[in-house]
Parts: C-alpha cells; sequence; structure tokens
C-alpha cells in the first residue's frame, strides 16, 4: 500500500466511526547515522520505515486524537475507535480548528538513499581534521543523520498535500582541554542538502571548535555590571525559540494571558530590527510546505522595522481569539542584516559579553528570563577579553527587543536559521 | 509481544546481540481556560536490534511487531556492525561480561475509558475555576505515560518491563500591578497509575491552595538580589540538583568525554552530609517511583552509590563504557524509544536525608533565599549547573519574606555541595522529569531540603 493510500484509509476510518470532520497527517521516513563518541566512531544505526499517524476526529464537535507508529490497517481501525472513544468525554467546540478550502498540492519528488560511504568518509575526515587543527578539543559527541520522508496531510475538506524532504543534519558537542582541566562544553550544528562540503567548513564549526580551546581558562569579574549583550547567532536562535514560546505561540495566545496578545501593528522592538519566518526560503536546507491545520505554509513576517507585524497562532487560537491565523508552520527564523561589520560592533562595546549558548530556564508568561553565559568572552574597552566562568545574565525579552544598539552586516546561515550577530544594552551581567 | 516469541531469533548468533519490542504509550489532555486544546494518545511500537563486533555497534528498527520487522532490524543490524567494524580502531575491545537470567515484569498498565480521564480533568479545571476567580487564565494538563519493553539477549538478562507513570501540570496566571502576567505551575502525580493518585478532583484542595497563594505572592514579588547568597532549597529542587548538577557528570559517556568527575574520583566533592545514590529498583525500605530491575542492554541493575559522605566513589556506566572507566556495568543502559540505542542514563537519583526540620533550617538563616520549584535544568561536564527557579522566598533574620520572581540558580556543584550545612530530615520523590540527552527519557529524582551557597540571578 502506498503511503498516502495508508493516510486515505486511515480518513475514511475516521469517517466511517461517524466524524464529520477529520485530519491525518503521515509522516513516512527513513534515517541513517553515524555517531562517534570521544572523537571514535562506536555506532551506524538505521531507523527503518519509521512511521507517524495522526489522526484527529470531531464527531459532533467534539474533538479526539491519536498518534500511532504503525501503517497496519487493523491498527488504523483500532485507532480510529479510539478517537471516538477519546471525544465522548470531550466539550462541544464548534471552533475552527483545520484548513477547510480543498486543495490539492504535491512538493518535491522522493529523495535517494544515502551515500552511506561519503557519510562515513566526511565524518571521519572531520574527525581527523578536528584532531589535527584543534588538538586541544575533544569532540565529546558528533551525530551525522540522513533523513528522507514523505508527509501527507489530508482532511474531509478535500485538502491533500504531500511533501517529499531529504536533509543531512549534523551536531557536535566539544570542549577544551589543557591537562586534566575542561571547558564547559559547546554545542553547535547545521543542517545541509548535500555532502559536499567539508563538515569543518559550514556554518561556524572551525570559529566555535577555535574558541572552545580558548575556554579552557576562565575569569570571573567580581563585580555586577549592566552592559551590553552581544548574542551570537546561535544563541540567538535560542532567545526567538523562547520569545515566541513565551508570546506568540498558540499555548501563550488561547490563554490571553500573551503579552503580544494585544500588540499588533504596534511597536515591539527597536526600529531597525526585522525578524521573518521563511519556511519556504530557497536559503534553508530544507523547507515545510504545510501547517498542521491543512494550510500551504507562507513566508510571514513577525516583526518589521520594530513593530508587530504576526504570531503563531495556529487556526483554532486564531479564530478563538480573533488572530490573525499564522501563515508560516514556525521556526526557520531569518533577520535581515545591519550595517556595522562586528568587529566594529566589538570595538563600539566598553563592557559587556559575547555570549554563544544560554544555559537557563524558560521565559514565562512575564518574559523574564536569566541563566548562565555559557562558552562566552568578556569584551571590555571594545576589546574581546577573558572566557567568563560562572557568569549570569538577567533580561527580559520585551527590553531585549527594544534595548538592541546593533545589528551585524554578517549573517549566518546554519540550514534552518539565518541569522546575524545582535548587540543589546543595558543587560544585567553578574 | 514477549521475551519468548522474540528469543528463538536470536538462535546461532554469536556476537552480542540484543533484541527488544519496545512500546511507548502517552495519553495528552490539556485544558485552557474551559477550551480541550489536547485530547490525543499516541501509541508507538516497534523492534530494534543491536550488535556488537570488533568495537563497534550496529543497529536497526523497524515499527511494528511483525516478524518481517524483527528479520529486518537483526538483519540490518549485523550488516552495520560489519560496515563499521571494517574501519573500527578498536577492534580487539570485548565487552565485559554480565550474569544471565530472566525478569519478569513487576505491574501491569491498566488504561481508563479516554471519557473517564476527560471527566475527571473538565471536573479539575472546573473546580480551580470556581474556587479561584481572580484568575487571568488557568491550565490543566495531563500526562499518562507507559513503556513496555520485552527484551531478549545473547548474553545477559532478558527482561520484561512495565513502567508507567501519571502526572496532571497545573498552571495559574495572574496579572501583576502593571498588568504584567505572573504564573506558576505545580504538578500532582509520580510513578505508578492513575488509579494510584487521582481519584477526586477536589482532593487536592491542599495543594491547590498553596499553588494559588503561592502565585498571590508572586504577583507582588520582587526581584531576587544577583549573587552569592545562603539558600534553603526545598526537597524539590535537592532532586534536580542530584540529576542535573551532579548525575550527568559522572555519566559514563561523560567522563569519557572530559567530565570533571574524571579526575574526582575518591576525591571530596562535599561535605560530609552529602550521599548521593543512584537507586534501580529499592530505596529507603520502598520500591523507587521508576523502578528499574534489568536495563535494556540486558544488564541486572544494582544501585550506583555516587557520593558517600562527601567522597565521590563510582560512575554510572553502560555496558561498553564500564572497563573504560574502571567500573562495573550496573544497569544504566537505557533507551526511550523503539528506535533508540541505549544510551547511559539515571534512573532514581537522590541525596539521602539528614536530620534538620526544615523550619531550623530558615530560622537559622540571617539573609539569604527559600527556593522552592524548578522550571528547568542544565549541566555541564565541569559541574556547573543552572535550574530556573520559578518560585521563591526571601529569608530575613530567620523568617520568610516577599517572594521573588523567576530566576535562576547556578553554582559549580562540586563546589557548593562542599557547602552545604544542614540537610533535611525528609526525602520528596518528583518523577515527572524528561531529561534530554540525545533521547528524551523519564527519570526520578529525590532529595531533602539543603542549606548551602550559590548563585542567584537577578537585578
Amino acid at each position: 500500500m502506498k503511503n498516502c493510500e495508508i493516510v486515505n484509509y486511515a480518513l475514511e476510518a475516521l469517517k466511517n466511526k461517524g466524524a464529520q470532520k477529520a485530519q491525518c497527517i503521515g509522516t513516512f521516513s527513513t534515517t541513517w547515522e553515524v555517531n562517534a563518541l570521544a572523537g571514535q566512531i562506536e555506532l551506524l544505526r538505521t531507523i527503518n520505515g519509521e512511521t507517524s499517524i495522526d489522526m484527529k476526529g470531531y464527531f459532533d464537535d467534539k474533538m479526539g486524537g491519536i498518534s500511532i507508529s504503525s501503517s497496519e490497517l487493523n491498527v488504523i481501525d483500532e485507532a480510529a475507535q479510539s478517537c471516538l472513544d477519546n471525544s465522548k468525554g470531550a466539550k462541544v467546540d464548534a471552533t475552527p480548528a483545520m484548513n477547510e478550502e480543498p486543495v490539492v498540492k504535491v512538493f518535491g519528488t522522493p529523495a535517494k538513499e544515502p551515500d552511506l560511504e561519503k557519510m562515513i568518509f566526511r565524518t571521519n575526515e572531520f574527525l581527523d581534521k578536528a584532531r589535527e587543527m584543534y588538538p586541544n578539543v575533544l569532540m565529546r559527541q558528533m551525530i551525522v543523520l540522513y533523513t528522507l520522508e514523505e508527509s501527507i496531510y489530508k482532511n474531509t475538506f478535500g485538502v491533500d498535500i504531500t511533501e517529499y524532504e531529504s536533509v543531512y543534519s549534523v551536531s557536535l558537542m566539544f570542549s577544551g582541554f589543557d591537562g586534566d582541566l575542561n571547558s564547559s562544553f559547546n554545542i553547535y550544528g547545521f543542517t545541509t542538502k548535500d555532502l559536499d562540503t567539508p563538515f569543518m567548513d559550514m556554518a561556524l564549526v572551525s570559529k566555535n571548535l577555535a574558541q572552545a580551546e580558548k575556554m579552557v581558562h576562565t575569569h570571573k569579574y567580581p563585580e555586577k555590571v549592566v552592559g551590553t549583550l552581544l548574542v551570537t547567532p546561535h544563541c540567538l536562535k535560542d532567545f526567538l525559540g523562547q520569545l515566541m514560546n513565551a508570546y506568540a505561540s498558540p499555548n501563550a495566545l488561547v490563554g490571553g494571558g500573551s503579552k503580544w496578545q494585544n500588540a499588533l501593528d504596534t511597536k515591539v522592538a527597536c526600529d531597525n530590527f526585522s525578524l521573518y519566518s521563511k519556511p519556504l526560503s530557497e536559503n534553508m536546507a530544507y523547507n515545510v510546505h504545510f501547517t498542521n491545520d491543512g494550510f500551504i505554509a507562507e513566508d510571514q513576517p513577525i516583526i518589521e522595522n520594530g513593530v508587530l507585524k504576526g504570531m503563531f497562532a495556529d487556526h483554532y487560537t486564531a479564530s478563538k481569539t480573533g488572530l490573525p491565523r499564522r501563515k508560516s508552520g514556525g521556526r526557520f527564523y531569518t533577520i535581515p542584516k545591519g550595517e556595522k561589520p562586528l568587529d566594529e560592533i566589538i570595538a563600539s562595546i566598553e563592557d559587556g559579553i559575547i555570549i554563544n549558548r544560554f544555559s537557563g530556564g524558560y521565559a514565562g508568561a512575564s518574559g523574564d528570563l536569566s541563566g548562565i553565559a555559557k562558552n562566552s568572552f568578556y569584551i571590555k574597552n571594545g576589546k574581546l577579553c577573558e572566557a567568563a566562568r560562572e557568569t549570569m545574565i538577567s533580561v527580559n525579552l520585551s527590553d531585549l527587543l527594544m534595548n538592541i544598539d546593533a545589528i551585524s552586516a554578517e549573517t549566518v546561515n546554519d540550514g534552518s536559521s539565518e541569522l546575524p550577530y545582535i548587540a543589546v544594552k543595558n543587560v544585567t551581567i553578574l | 509481544m514477549n521475551v519468548d516469541i522474540l528469543k528463538p531469533y536470536l538462535n546461532g548468533i554469536t556476537a552480542p546481540t540484543e533484541l527488544r519490542a519496545h512500546t511507548n504509550y502517552a495519553n495528552t489532555i490539556m485544558i485552557t481556560q474551559g477550551n480541550i486544546i489536547a485530547n490525543s494518545q499516541s501509541d508507538i511500537s516497534g523492534i530494534f536490534a543491536r550488535t556488537y563486533k570488533d568495537g563497534v555497534f550496529g543497529a536497526s528498527s523497524c515499527p511494528g511487531f511483525s516478524e518481517e520487522a524483527i528479520k529486518t532490524a537483526l538483519k540490518d543490524a549485523q550488516h552495520n556492525a560489519d560496515v563499521m567494524a571494517l574501519t573500527s580502531k578498536n577492534k580487539n575491545y570485548k565487552l565485559p561480561e554480565i550474569p544471565r537470567g530472566f525478569m519478569p515484569a513487576h505491574t501491569k498498565f491498566v488504561k481508563h475509558p479516554q471519557s473517564y480521564l476527560l471527566d475527571f480533568m473538565t471536573q479539575l479545571d472546573a473546580h480551580i475555576a470556581n474556587r479561584y476567580k481572580d484568575l487571568a487564565s488557568r491550565t490543566v494538563h495531563l500526562i499518562e505515560q507507559c513503556t513496555t519493553v520485552s527484551l531478549a539477549v545473547t548474553d545477559g538478562f532478558d527482561v520484561e518491563r512495565v513502567l508507567p507513570r501519571v502526572h496532571i501540570k497545573i498552571k495559574l496566571v495572574t496579572k501583576d500591578a502593571n498588568g504584567a502576567p505572573v504564573d506558576i505551575t505545580g504538578t500532582l502525580g509520580g510513578g505508578g497509575l492513575f488509579a494510584d493518585h487521582f481519584k477526586n478532583p477536589s482532593d487536592y484542595d491542599e495543594q491547590l491552595d498553596t499553588l494559588y497563594n503561592m502565585l498571590m505572592d508572586k504577583k507582588d514579588g520582587v526581584y531576587a538580589v544577583a549573587g552569592e547568597h545562603d539558600l534553603i532549597l526545598d526537597s524539590a529542587l535537592a532532586g534536580i540538583l542530584a540529576h542535573e548538577a551532579v548525575g550527568h557528570t559522572v555519566e559514563s559517556d561523560l567522563i569519557r568525554g572530559g567530565s570533571i568527575a574524571k579526575s574526582c574520583r575518591n576525591q571530596r566533592v562535599g561535605s560530609d552530609l552529602v550521599t548521593l545514590i543512584d537507586f534501580a529498583h529499592t530505596a529507603l525500605g520502598e520500591t523507587v517511583p521508576l523502578p528499574i530491575y534489568v536495563d535494556d542492554e540486558g544488564t541486572k541493575a544494582e544501585d550506583v552509590i555516587v557520593i558517600q559522605n562527601g567522597i565521590l566513589l563510582d560512575y554510572m556506566s553502560n555496558r561498553f563504557d564500564a572497563p573504560l572507566i574502571n567500573t562495573t556495568p550496573k544497569g544504566n543502559g537505557r533507551a526511550f524509544n523503539y528506535k533508540d540505542e541505549p544510551l547511559v542514563r539515571m534512573r532514581n537519583t537522590c541525596i539521602m536525608p539528614g536530620k534538620d526540620k526544615l523550619e531550623d533550617m530558615i530560622k537559622s538563616t540571617e539573609k539569604g533565599y527559600y527556593l522552592i520549584s524548578w522550571g528547568n535544568g542544565q549541566a555541564d561536564g565541569t559541574s556547573e549547573f543552572m535550574f530556573g527557579i520559578t518560585m521563591g522566598y526571601e529569608i530575613k533574620d530567620g523568617q520568610l519574606g516577599k517572594a521573588i520572581r523567576d530566576t535562576t540558580l547556578s553554582g559549580v556543584a562540586f563546589d557548593m555541595l562542599k557547602t552545604v550545612s544542614m540537610v533535611g530530615d525528609t526525602v520528596k520523590w518528583a518523577a515527572n522529569g524528561t531529561c534530554g540527552k540525545k533521547q528524551p527519557m523519564g527519570n526520578a529524582m529525590g532529595g531533602p531540603a539543603l542549606k548551602c551557597r550559590a548563585t542567584l540571578g537577578g537585578r
């Protein structure tokens, strides 16, 4: 049975159980993984035919859902029955929750299996090169994945979307050492469409490894300062995830407690800051063409020239709150470059820190956020200084956006985001 | 699926091989402001096989429990091991011997009808709405999970394992004087079945009142003063300290990756009052929240005494790593999903209780903070740690003062544990955590209240 037939079968099974409205999302993937620990490859893993079928049925406007990992027809039949059972205790809620306009679309074509030999070659090449170029860096873990995936969305309103994607992804965990002394570990990763480029030359890999060697011997300034936080693209991605989750996600918005609940078309950031979610950008290593409520995905602005232009309210949340529906399914953050080169930004900072990794709490509804600046360096009088130890930063996400002082002329593309460095003033550093 | 069905497929295989049938069941109900946001179950099942050859592993998985899935997973695992063995740099490395046997399941999983659970959650939501009418928003979130494993191995213990846990998270939101949202989250439940923890929605009024009162205090809360302070960590925080700040640094993969704990064995890392154990299945005379009798590599589980009276004694390890770090495998090899290989994971990690009363610990503190609950935590190979603190109070002259806003606690565990000067007499367990380390994994953690010094973020 073809995958599209399996998803059709699941949708029909829900209808047969009495669902007047239903949607099914099938994801069918195979993944190959090369895994190295402590600088040595130790595992080759194949995840065959991974299947996920998310079924959601509305029975007299009562919703029941289930997710299964099998495409066997009897399992799907049981799952449809579970949806019906699940719906029985649910409240009647007629709020629209999926695309009700018919659309049939196929994106991409089925991809080939990986060049496994080249995956292993590139992994060994990278490990050898890292040892040679950065002898004081220990590669704690390296994971290289190739995933090929077919995703299918179907609902009872005639929405039928198929997407084929394949992507390599690499994640690295490493630390610097000097004898028995070790630095904090750093984590860095990227995604790529092919294996044409050695991993050492991708995104900021080499720069991060070089920095790790300088992080073994750390320093802590005794005094608290209110200074400038220079956020690297990698760390900025983390902050943006926290920002959107706290202020702009369906969960934040549906309860009515988000700080951005009534902030559309108002100023929420400094004038020169814009933020987009671009799941269809050619600059990304892979794309996501539909949302999980059955709409064709589009690139969308979130903030333009400091003004809030969009959030991630799904169709249900949008219907419930009156907010506009999201156009993208989320993530794929893009921030246009600024005018100042990074070196000039650093030279202009009197007192501050460049943060590579944030180890901190999750921002609650208030947007308050504090945590440790990991893999980070002090900046004093315009110059990069010692690596920071046990240094905490405290910010509020709203203040962070309003206090952006500079955006770098350089951006970094890691395959799923394209972001500059940003400098934020008036941050408490201890 | 059971071990008896899996075992014959291993006949004739001489290389160390695991064959695992694995199901993760999860049930989620989330109600926000009376709206059912989530009402779904997931049932993820499949076969995993792993073969060891010449210093490397080959692994493979297939969804479902069909004969084809079993044969494909085994064949691919052996093929992958053969491929990797060609370039292995550890060809002569042998896995350590482990005892053989069979361990049956210790419990059964019982599902309630979804309509019963929905009804319970709807009543709980209505109960909260009626009891606390001035909230800006409320969310009740049920997470019911059960992992079922049948593991057959060529050497080691075969095992049947059923591991359920259930939690209800309650998030309350209010607004402060400036109209800015302030929230707090509490968790009910633990290891075991729904019926072990939940009967009537009104049974939790005491916990709900405490949560609500803390929110009202937090609404008028102040920012903590950033810096190093005397701290009383509630027992809920001692658990995350045990897991995050210490536990991760003594996992064998981190030891091999350069963790500071590598050079601290048999050395003092805490005060005499600190003893920390990763329990397998029984602690303080009772079954722990998430008991592991045999891990996912077929190793019969034993406790790991990590720190005894302040001295670092042992590490947690999987079978491969144990000889490399001079210890024996004690059952810390655990896999999250059917497709996952076992990693070195904690089980039920706990700081042992002392003799002090919480009230006396607060009274003994002239100036500092009492920290009650946390939102997340992260560790580092340097033993530097951080926890997001979601509730706490100032302490002034031995008395609780104003509540504090969300902040972060950080320190270097092996320095901070040396400052522990009082240890509470009551252990509290939490089994709702999910640890992220390549794969997610359910863990339990526990401990008593501690008095110590560490750094708080703030303004």
